[in-house]
């Protein structure tokens, strides 16, 4: 509700957070960022799920472009999905990332499995890039599906010498199954800005060891 | 006059039947309060179509009578979920199922293709069930799903056909005269509504008495959130009145239409619109 100053000044119910995951490449751990309510307060709480990592990835959702992170302030966005021109960039702080929406396994998942996985760091990028072109190649075989991934390692990535050295993990996914597309949130614009189709797609009956247990998700 | 209304009611005061010009009588049969609430897929593709036959059907409780073709469906559909969640029955068992359920529901309509529309309930039968029957038995049927989205103050409430948890899909059966080249966007919203449940895939089963195909469901976010962009519409409507008379005043039937072509539907333009 509206008060004297013309916006609300109730605390914030949070309905429009979106819960990330995000790759830690200088410790090369996953973490599943949790929101916690304590007396009407919000923390953020990371959880390690590097082990037990499993995860719908929708790469339909992919976009590319700029990142701006900082402690202490909102992360700073200027994206296109993936095949568009990058945008400008919009600052010196601002560095080149991908965004994208992820389905946790229920083993991961914590009581909010669909998430934003997003990062810039090259380790994270290289790791992406690599399953991303699997993906690209797999892709038809498996129409109207979605990689299942896991993450099977990571390996270190040194780079600069001496004191200016420093080491980072690039993961390595692997696609483990394909599983039903379902919705997985993130609203991606058509590159033209039509409006979306509705499909035209003819599908069979699911050969069962072609799909992924839907169990896994919830 | 009505746009004076309009003006009273967005800036919080609610419009009455009281304040129309010429207000119109009240039938008999009419409701007289506004008993909406909840909104269905159907509901919103009701008021796209014809904002005119949402008011007579959802606000005046005028619901209009559904000829052979949407009784066939229904058959069709019990016929079908007898054949998934009893894998061994017969077609000819399934076949009786549909054929019962459709006499029953006929049996007191005035509609003439009754006979027109029996003679296909075999072979739809036959087709849709060989199409769904390699998916396996299906872990839900006429599953209610309810969903309440931010921006909403009624949740969106429905029932989808099939579910497959085991593969993780919700299919819906169709059935028509003709098969579509793609899914029908009123049918897209309404799948997208169903995948809600479990974040589902989701998959539209059209079948028609010689085809039977089934499509994916594409861009399923977007369908949704174009269900609630419509539901924020009918919410933003029914904030101008508590009276169902009112909308009467700020709606008008399109006779030329396909919602208004039947006889009582015409009647009903004529005795309530005064068109």
């Amino acid at each position: 509700m509206a008060n004297v100053f013309g916006f609300p000044t109730a605390p914030s119910e949070g309905g429009d957070y979106t819960p990330i995951v995000k790759f830690d490449a200088r410790a090369g751990r996953m973490f599943r960022m949790d929101r916690i309510e304590n007396n009407g307060n919000f923390e953020n709480v990371a959880v390690d799920i590097t082990a037990s990592f499993k995860a719908i990835f929708h790469f339909g959702t992919l976009e590319a472009g700029w990142m701006f992170f900082a402690s202490g302030i909102a992360p700073d966005f200027d994206l296109v999905p993936i095949g568009n021109e990058l945008p400008a960039r919009p600052s010196d702080k601002h560095k080149h990332g991908v965004r994208f929406m992820i389905k946790l396994a229920k083993d991961c998942a914590g009581d909010k499995p669909i998430r934003e996985m997003a990062g810039t760091s090259k380790a994270f990028l290289s790791g992406v890039e690599a399953v991303y072109i699997q993906y690209l190649a797999e892709k038809d075989n498996h129409a109207g599906k979605l990689p299942v991934i896991v993450l099977e390692g990571t390996t270190p990535v040194k780079s600069g010498t001496g004191d200016r050295s420093s080491t980072n993990y690039q993961p390595t996914f692997k696609i483990v199954g394909w599983a039903p597309r379902g919705d997985l949130g993130g609203v991606v614009a058509s590159p033209d800005g039509s409006p979306p189709a509705t499909g035209s797609t003819q599908v069979d009956a699911p050969k069962a060891d072609d799909t992924v247990s839907a169990d896994d998700f919830g | 006059m009505t746009a004076e209304n309009l003006t009273k009611a967005l800036r919080g005061r609610r419009a009455g039947a009281g304040s129309m010009t010429h207000p119109f009588n009240a039938p008999a049969g009419c409701s007289d309060v506004i008993k909406y609430d909840h909104h269905s897929a159907s509901s919103t593709s009701l008021f796209c179509a014809s904002p005119a036959m949402w008011v007579a059907e959802k606000l005046l409780g005028l619901r209009q009578p559904v000829g052979a073709p949407a009784h066939r469906g229904i058959a069709i559909e019990d016929g079908v979920t007898h054949g998934l969640v009893n894998p061994a029955s017969s077609l000819a068992e399934c076949v009786k199922v549909a054929v019962i359920k459709f006499d029953t529901l006929m049996a007191v309509s005035p509609d003439v293709r009754r006979e027109r529309y029996r003679e296909t309930i075999s072979s739809m039968v036959s087709q849709a069930l060989a199409e769904l029957r390699p998916y396996g038995v299906p872990s839900g049927v006429q599953g209610r799903v309810e969903w309440k989205p931010d921006g909403l103050r009624l949740p969106v409430i429905g029932f989808y056909d099939f579910e497959w948890a085991q593969h993780g899909i919700i299919v819906d059966l169709k059935t028509t005269e003709k098969l579509p080249p793609q899914i029908k966007i009123s049918q897209a919203r309404q799948a997208a509504f169903y995948a809600s449940s479990d974040n589902m895939a989701a998959r539209l089963t059209y079948v028609t008495p010689s085809k039977c195909e089934t499509y994916e469901l594409e861009n399923i976010h977007e369908h949704r959130e174009a269900l609630r962009q419509i539901a924020m519409r009918i919410e933003n409507f029914l904030a101008l009145s508590d009276d169902p008379e009112f909308f009467k005043s700020i709606t008008v039937p399109d006779l030329e239409s396909f919602y208004w072509g039947g006889p009582t539907a015409r009647q009903l333009a004529f005795e309530h619109w005064g068109v």
